[in-house]
């Protein structure tokens, strides 16, 4: 995924580290680094199953691994793409233990309005789902993951995400934090993408 | 959970929707009041010829003598199995066979003349307004209905020719999971309609606030200051590589380019196809009257390209099926429809 380059800028207590780890069967984690007090979202590293009612039963290895690193960083206005030719890296692994096994770069599908020609969700400017006009609250969207193209035997539909969600409201920065009501968790924000995160409302 | 499903090949357009009030009740749905356009019947009309409200068609049938429903201005409400004030539906025919008004109320309607068809005028809307709803049909066509018949129900009505071909009519009644809505919002259901408009199995079944194929409504805010009746727009799925200018061309999921190569794909150990969930909102700039609904609960966004309208899609884990319709899986049962 990194092969001997630059993964981190000098971090000498500028930079925060959050984790979140889940830590129930089937796992997965996700860390990222963003200045102090906020900023572009500089490093990432994820390890992100997904979600068992999405995947086939016999797929043996339903867990997307992903990278980002660049000086400059991703910015809060839904910079997180992951596309086969992304600067953020995501893989899967394809028919694990059958023929014609592969590794290979997915993409996470984004919300699209035809109407209005608009990607809605990463929310970008005005082109935003919007929130729920009786609470007013904005609800994090599914990520459904595939290797988009023609039908083929080696690559093709994957799953969706539980842990990381779409962000469906514009106007967030990176590190702020949105409530659950229902769980009583937070979500935080890392550019466009939501990440599940516990009780706590950390201070960037 | 249970789907019901019903599957004819009417004479009339009459009979199409003398079949979806059959199929209706079936499922759990009822009449309180109806007219064959020259007499009103209801609990307080009809008393002694119960019991009210009806639970099974009241229609002695489809045609144009006494109690049938092929007359000018007869007109039905029909209501949710949720119970009276939960949500209703009014038809009314107009003066063809092909001509109808259809409109969705969540409180109910109200009006007992018999040729006028009965309104709301705070919670109502019209979807149709004595316009065709139906191509000619006598004995060419399929009328595919598949109906929920446990809370919170949902049915979804559509007309295709014998032999597979393009759709011109839909009808559905669609709630928004449970999972994906607010808890106070009290009319979590989205209403649609495609009324003879050419449905192609290319991935056309798409709503915007201002789309002409398929239009969706919600009632937003029930109950509450500011509420209101909206368009609502279904949100497709698109690989984020080939957004901007391509994006038009390039939507993933409803799959419709087949030359594009722009598709999800099956997944590459089942070979299976995953329906992808809808989810419902009306975008923009976040306000306190309308925005985001909440996620489909039975129909899903086809991820493969080269479906043909009424072709099936097993699912394994359930043993039911899907039947694709313009882009959309609708939930079927275990049978297999010749269509």
């Amino acid at each position: 995924m990194v092969a001997g380059a630059t993964f981190f800028p000098a971090v000498a207590s500028t930079h925060r580290w959050g984790i979140s780890l889940e830590t129930a069967s089937p796992y997965g984690w996700t860390a990222f680094l963003i200045p102090i007090g906020g900023g572009n979202v500089i490093t990432m590293l994820f390890d992100e199953p997904l979600a068992s009612a999405s995947t086939a039963a016999s797929d043996g290895d339903v867990v997307l691994f992903g990278s980002y690193f660049n000086a400059t960083g991703f910015a809060a206005a839904a910079g997180f793409t992951v596309s086969a030719a992304s600067t953020l890296t995501c893989w899967k692994r394809f028919r694990h233990g059958l023929a014609s096994a592969s590794n290979v770069r997915i993409q996470y599908l984004g919300y699209y309005e035809r109407g209005s020609a608009v990607l809605v969700a990463p929310a970008n400017g005005t082109s935003q789902c919007a929130v729920d006009p009786i609470n007013t609250l904005e609800a994090p969207l599914p990520i459904q993951v595939a290797s988009v193209g023609n039908p083929a035997t080696n690559t093709g539909y994957c799953g969706y995400l539980n842990r990381h969600r779409w962000c469906s409201v514009s106007g967030r920065a990176n590190g702020q934090t949105l409530n659950d009501a229902t769980s009583g968790l937070y979500w935080i924000y890392l550019a466009g993408l939501w990440l599940s995160w516990d009780s706590s409302n950390p201070s960037i | 959970m249970a789907v019901q499903t019903s599957f004819t090949t009417p004479s009339s357009a009459p009979e199409a929707i003398y079949n979806l009030i059959t199929a209706l009740c079936l499922a759990g749905w009822t009449i309180p009041a109806w007219t064959d356009g020259t007499t009103y019947h209801d609990a307080a009309i009809n008393p002694g010829v119960g019991p009210w409200p009806k639970t099974t068609n009241p229609y002695a049938g489809f045609g144009s003598a006494v109690s049938e429903l092929g007359r000018n201005n007869a007109w039905f409400r029909i209501t949710s199995p949720d119970g009276p004030g939960s949500r209703e539906w009014m038809f009314q025919r107009a003066t063809l066979d092909s001509t109808w008004t259809v409109a969705r109320s969540r409180t109910g309607f109200s009006g007992t003349v018999a040729g006028t068809a009965p309104t709301d005028a705070i919670t109502g809307q019209t979807m149709l307004s004595a316009a065709v709803l139906f191509p000619a049909i006598a004995l060419t066509h399929r009328w595919v209905i598949s109906l929920e018949t446990s809370s919170p129900y949902g049915w979804f009505a559509f007309l295709i020719p014998i032999g597979g071909g393009y759709i011109y009519t839909v009808m559905f009644d669609e709630p928004l999971s449970a999972a994906s809505i607010s808890p106070l919002d009290t009319d979590p259901v989205v209403s649609g309609i495609v009324a003879n408009v050419a449905v192609t199995p290319l991935g056309v079944m798409w709503s915007h606030a201002s789309s002409t194929l398929l239009k969706v409504w919600k009632r937003n805010r029930h109950g509450m200051s500011g509420a209101n009746n909206s368009r609502i727009s279904t949100m497709m799925f698109v690989d984020p590589a080939a957004t901007g200018a391509a994006t038009s061309t390039a939507a993933a999921a409803p799959a419709q380019a087949v030359a594009s190569g722009y598709q999800v794909g099956c997944d590459p150990v089942s070979q299976t196809e995953f329906p992808l969930p809808i989810v419902m909102t009306t975008t923009g700039i976040p306000s306190s009257a309308t925005g985001y609904g909440g996620i489909c609960n039975r129909l899903r966004f086809c991820s493969v390209a080269g479906r043909n309208n009424g072709q099936t899609l097993y699912d394994a884990t359930n043993s039911l099926y899907w039947i694709f319709a313009g882009g959309m899986w609708v939930p079927w049962d275990s049978s297999q429809p010749n269509v």
